[in-house]
């Protein structure tokens, strides 16, 4: 009978371990091993290990801006972004706002037309500049419909609030996983930009979240944006130390527009 | 002469039984070669069988890890990318 007992909880203890074993999850904390994390609803390779461009990737991002060439012959960005009333996602890794499927905000580099899907915050910054770290990043995202990607990079100083932060922050559900659709909320973007819109860095890198897909392009605009300490400790009420570490440059040229 | 009956009998009786484990022997043995025979053939027999599930598993493997173009627009959506 006791046997029985002992034979029931250890059964009980192994479907357990299972289920939580169960999906491929991801967390900051463990980021150096991203690579290495194994998809336990797929035993074939090479699915096995699902985030395996995070560890073993040549052009991943964040990377340092400091070591850069100033180029003029770069395109000039034309950041179209107008007011929507968007969704407002907790991720469970970020604060995001997903733009409504007729939006018709883009990212113009040169003639090339890239779509504004999303954009969502990090604490502190992604990309450093030399030893400075930003209190945040923000990142809007941009996806053509071949799935090229473009990333615009901001980053978030202190200083004066940002009423469009404020907005942001204040209709972010606060369970993770959790979306806010038909808010009624209007929202415009370009009040989160800097002033300053024609100077940039730009490489070639990666998502910064797994599956870190490399051939993503980077523009970091080199002015920032300022929002309040106190609006920064509402954002770390969401979510603290949601930043990727910093990635080797690996022979990749970082140029600067100016 | 009772003794001399006795020893006929026991030189019968173990020559029986050396004759008769003789033969099982020999059965067990031929039983045997049947078996690896038998084993055989069933292994040769679904070879082709084998290898046409190998064919289907290989192609089957090769549409599946053919790169599959997500839905990025989708992703990004869902996910922080």
């Amino acid at each position: 009978m006791k046997l029985l007992r002992i034979l029931n909880s250890y059964v009980w203890v192994v479907l357990l371990t299972l289920s939580i074993a169960n999906a491929t999850e991801w967390s900051y904390e463990e980021q150096k091993r991203w690579g290495s994390i194994q998809d336990h609803n797929q035993h074939e390779v090479p699915y096995i290990y699902p985030y395996a461009v995070c560890g073993i990737g040549q052009h991943q991002s964040p990377v340092d801006l400091a070591i850069s060439y100033a180029s003029k012959r770069l395109n000039n960005l034309k950041l179209r972004y107008y007011a929507d009333q968007p969704d407002f996602f907790n991720t469970g890794h970020a604060v995001q706002v997903n733009f409504s499927n007729d939006y018709q905000g883009e990212l113009l580099v040169g003639k090339e037309a890239y779509p504004l899907i999303q954009l969502h915050f990090h604490e502190p910054s992604e990309h450093v500049i030399g030893t400075k770290t930003f209190p945040a990043e923000l990142h809007f995202v941009h996806v053509r419909d071949d799935g090229k990607i473009a990333v615009l990079g901001v980053l978030l100083e202190i200083g004066k609030d940002n009423s469009v932060f404020q907005t942001i922050l204040e209709n972010t559900p606060h369970q993770e996983r959790e979306l806010k659709q038909d808010s009624g909320v209007w929202l415009s973007a370009a009040s989160l930009l800097p002033k300053k819109r024609d100077e940039y860095y730009t490489l070639a890198g990666s998502l910064t979240t797994p599956p870190c897909s490399e051939g993503v392009d980077w523009y970091v605009l080199t002015d920032t944006t300022e929002i309040s300490e106190a609006q920064l400790a509402q954002l770390k009420s969401f979510f603290s130390g949601n930043a990727r570490l910093k990635q080797e440059l690996n022979n990749r040229a970082i140029a600067k527009k100016k | 002469m009772i003794v001399r009956q006795r020893i006929v009998s026991l030189v019968i009786i173990a020559s029986s039984t050396i004759s008769s484990f003789a033969v099982a022997t020999n059965q067990s043995a031929e039983e045997k070669n049947q078996t690896t025979l038998i084993t055989d053939s069933a292994q040769r027999a679904p070879q082709s069988s084998k290898d046409s599930i190998l064919k289907e598993k290989k192609s089957e493997q090769s549409e599946s890890t053919k790169p599959i173009k997500p839905n990025m627009v989708d992703y990004c959506r869902k996910h922080t990318c």
